[in-house]
């Protein structure tokens, strides 16, 4: 006896009339429509204090390798920033906590501070965190591996 | 180019003592603290230390009667680390080394050396924090996936399969019950980290060994309020929610280090296993310590400048392995 002959179907069933499931409804959150994510290519400007910085949970790289293997070696080749699908309410929140953070270089130290946050004092070094990142939207066909906008 | 240290002038004539060694300090506790979330001093013994590793190896698969056993491959990586040379000479003038009524001219100058203890701490908060720092590592290295060291996705894909990868979006610091929120969304994103074949990748054990947070000072009093406090308000959005509860991370029997560090400055935080197979961060050793000390029974220079030196020189790197081990809030 093999493994299929193991199972004996007796009868097959099928989407039937009356069948309770075919009336339960689909929750929107599974519907495409329902999270419309957009691209985005994120990352560090070059000459920025820290090389990569991470807000609202997403990092924005200077840089990323990609991976391959050839004859046995791995082989690393650089692209600037990450292409990233997000959707509009976690941009929203990105360009919240972005907006709340600075960055302070001060001797060896560059340090990001958040305004508002216990202990921070206002400081004339202070720098917008925006200023050191880019978050481009990537349109259909457009080049994702050009170099990092200044 | 000479740079002497400089001695004033009552170093010289007369002072009492008692504070010669104000800014002797220990980094006994540093060190040990470090060693729980920093692979430390990994033997090299070249220019550049070649690192390799395989992926996870195929999961049994049912084997239909009358097929062909299946097979699958596995692939490998691999990565480099670069050694770096460090070095620092503290020059002074032998009639100053002479004169110093503190006696401890010499002492302190030598303290540059017990200042080695803190490289592979400020190379591990110069790659934690992704600092450029051009008197440190001239740049961060990646992680060997290709990612940065916190990163949402590797190579396309979820990075260890799972939605956020090792980077936590906070909740804030604002109170203990956000940060406790946190810490629970970490410890379950660890259990949710698959290996390369999609398995489950820590086991049990890993998570009982505990973590080591690492955060900014300014946020103690809140840190000590969702770790160390043993009863406090759930939540403080609501009258009901503000009755007191017992603490769910002391109840989780988690054991949690706690690092407050002024290398961290903002409400970002970092929560490390101690159980890692693998730290996410390491160093490596080229050439140990070496101080050298000149004088004028055996040096030139000593003898046509009359500045001593004391000198230190190391040989080594930090370097990225796979950060499983490690999650970012942030």
């Amino acid at each position: 006896m093999t493994d299929q002959e193991a199972t004996v179907v007796v009868e097959k069933p099928v989407r039937a009339k009356g069948d309770v499931m075919a009336s339960v409804p689909r929750p929107k959150e599974v519907s495409p429509e329902y999270v419309k994510t957009k691209k985005y290519r994120i990352g560090t400007k070059e000459g920025s204090p820290r090389q990569n910085y991470t807000v609202a949970g997403i990092c924005f790289p200077l840089y990323i390798e990609r991976l391959e293997e050839q004859g046995g070696e791995t082989v690393r080749s650089r692209e600037y920033g990450v292409v990233i699908d997000i959707t509009d309410p976690e941009v929203e929140a990105i360009k919240k906590a972005v907006s709340r953070r600075v960055v302070r270089e001060e001797g060896a130290r560059r340090d990001i501070h958040e305004i508002g946050s216990v202990g921070y004092q206002p400081n004339p070094n202070d720098v917008p965190m925006a200023d050191f990142l880019y978050m481009v939207p990537v349109e259909e066909g457009q080049s994702i591996l050009q170099g990092p906008p200044q | 180019m000479p740079n002497p240290v400089i001695t004033s002038s009552q170093l010289v004539t007369f002072v009492k003592t008692a504070f010669w060694d104000m800014y002797q300090i220990s980094y006994d506790a540093m060190r040990a603290r470090l060693g729980l979330v920093m692979e430390l001093a990994i033997p090299s013994d070249r220019r550049t230390e070649n690192y390799g590793y395989f992926e996870s190896a195929p999961y049994p698969k049912r084997w239909a009667q009358g097929e062909t056993i299946s097979s699958k491959n596995f692939k490998s990586n691999s990565f480099s680390v670069t050694n770096y040379t460090w070095g620092r000479r503290v020059e002074w003038d032998k009639s100053d080394r002479l004169d110093d009524q503190t006696k401890s001219l010499l002492q302190r100058s030598r303290d540059a050396g017990a200042h080695w203890a803190t490289l592979e701490e400020r190379q591990f908060f110069q790659i934690l924090l992704s600092t450029v720092d051009q008197d440190l590592l001239p740049a961060i290295p990646l992680a060997p996936d290709g990612a940065a060291l916190f990163a949402t996705t590797a190579g396309g894909a979820a990075r260890f399969g799972v939605t956020g990868g090792n980077i936590v979006t906070t909740s804030g610091v604002a109170s203990a019950a956000a940060i406790r929120t946190d810490i629970m969304t970490a410890m379950s994103r660890f259990r949710r980290f698959q290996d390369t074949e999609g398995q489950p990748l820590w086991d049990d054990a890993v998570m009982e060994q505990g973590v080591t947070i690492m955060f900014n000072p300014a946020n103690l009093e809140v840190f000590n309020g969702a770790f160390l406090q043993r009863v406090n308000a759930q939540a403080i959005t609501t009258a009901t929610s503000n009755a007191g509860v017992t603490n769910l991370v002391q109840d989780s029997n988690i054991p949690v280090r706690l690092w407050p560090t002024q290398r961290i400055t903002d409400n970002t935080w970092y929560i490390a296993l101690h159980g890692s197979q693998k730290k996410a961060i390491f160093s490596q050793t080229r050439e140990p310590l070496q101080e050298y000390y000149a004088v004028s029974e055996n040096s030139d220079s000593v003898r046509d400048t009359r500045t001593e030196y004391v000198q230190w020189e190391s040989r080594g790197s930090a370097g990225v392995a796979v950060p499983y081990g490690l999650i970012q809030v942030a």
